[in-house]
């Protein structure tokens, strides 16, 4: 019976979502969203959760640690942010100088959920931009903006450290 | 305030249109226009601050999912030269 | 609303209105496809994320800051995504980025196909 446990889970929070968001108690509005989430409901289930492609949500019995996680979205934003201010003058300086090339990193993370987050985070961060992933290897290839005088050790030096931080969150 | 920021908007969106129309290959053009919908779902969240109506807002929202699907189907379309979906 | 808020809200929002501006030149001139997306992506999800962080503190509702959070989680998760969809398609097409290949991207894509 875990199935229809986690088939009411899906619909009740999808069902107060809706009465969060529109904000009405009215049984008409209420209605609605009941039709909704049984909608919804029904197309989530068979692409997720039925095992119809052998597509895992997550990994199973390795949780995700919520203090790192904590921890870690300043960190995020606060690179978000560096990123975005270093691209917008690179953008903004009168005589541009990009010395773009493509780096390989061999990564040590082997979870595909940790894979996908590590490629997002490197796109997010400054100068980098993840253009394929091998994932049967565990191998990212990332083009970078301006390689500057470290060259490819300061990019993996980088890269290894947002590594370590979302080890943390999902090991 | 929320006039000028508005303006900075209609502006960038213009300058972004200007590479959609001009840009040399295909995927200047879809990077283009991805760029104009991400303009777009921000110049909605600012006309729901000005009309004062949260009804923008979900505008917004649906409008930056449809244009998230709106650009992988072009980026997919683009590589393989026809839809396997 | 307090006058802190205000004055946080609407620093946040001509920042992301001004990274905004930055990346549709940086757009406009930088000279090819992959840089382009450098501009189209960070600058442009950073500057939207600060705009839509000033909205949610000025609407007023919590339900429309509530939204507003939401479209902002929902171009951390997306934009990337998309990003590297058009890179993708844009190497496996076989436009040439400027620069150097330097650990091989080109080959390990040629043993793929074989």
């Amino acid at each position: 019976m875990s199935n229809w446990a986690k088939k009411i889970g899906l619909f009740s929070s999808l069902l107060s979502l809706w009465v969060a968001l529109t904000g009405r108690l009215d049984p008409a509005f209420i209605l609605v969203g009941a039709v909704v989430s049984v909608l919804v409901v029904r197309v989530v289930w068979r692409t997720f959760f039925s095992g119809f492609h052998d597509f895992h949500l997550g990994d199973h019995g390795r949780g995700i640690r919520f203090l790192p996680l904590l921890c870690f979205i300043p960190c995020f934003f606060l690179d978000l942010i560096r990123s975005t201010w270093e691209v917008s003058l690179i953008a903004l300086r009168p005589n541009l100088s990009l010395s773009p090339s493509i780096v390989q990193i061999q990564s040590g993370l082997t979870s595909k959920t940790s894979l996908v987050f590590l490629a997002n985070q490197i796109t997010l961060t400054p100068g980098t931009l993840t253009l394929d992933a091998d994932m049967a290897h565990h191998r990212l290839f990332i083009h970078v903006l301006t390689l500057g005088s470290g060259g490819t050790k300061a990019v993996k030096d980088q890269i290894s450290q947002l590594e370590s931080r979302i080890g943390a969150i999902t090991s | 305030m929320i006039y000028l920021a508005l303006w900075g908007l209609a502006i960038s969106a213009l300058l972004g249109f200007w590479r959609v129309v001009v840009g040399p290959t295909v995927p200047d053009r879809i990077v283009a226009a991805d760029t104009l919908s991400t303009i777009l779902t921000t110049f909605l969240a600012l006309l729901s601050l000005l009309f004062d109506d949260t009804v923008f807002l979900d505008v917004a929202l649906a409008f930056a999912v449809l244009s998230f699907a709106d650009v992988l189907i072009m980026a997919k379309y683009f590589e393989h030269g026809e839809l396997h979906l | 609303m307090s006058t802190i808020t205000s004055v946080i809200s609407g620093l946040c929002i001509v920042f992301g209105v001004f990274f905004s501006l930055a990346s549709v030149i940086g757009l406009i001139r930088f000279p090819d496809v992959y840089t382009r997306l450098h501009a189209g992506t960070k600058a442009l999800s950073g500057g939207a994320v600060l705009v839509l962080i000033g909205v949610a503190m000025r609407i007023g509702s919590w339900q429309g800051a509530a939204k507003s959070m939401l479209i902002v989680f929902f171009f951390l998760a997306t934009n990337p995504l998309a990003s590297h969809a058009i890179a993708r398609a844009c190497y496996r097409h076989g436009i040439v980025p400027l620069g150097e290949d330097l650990d091989g991207y080109g080959e390990s894509i040629k043993e793929e196909r074989v």
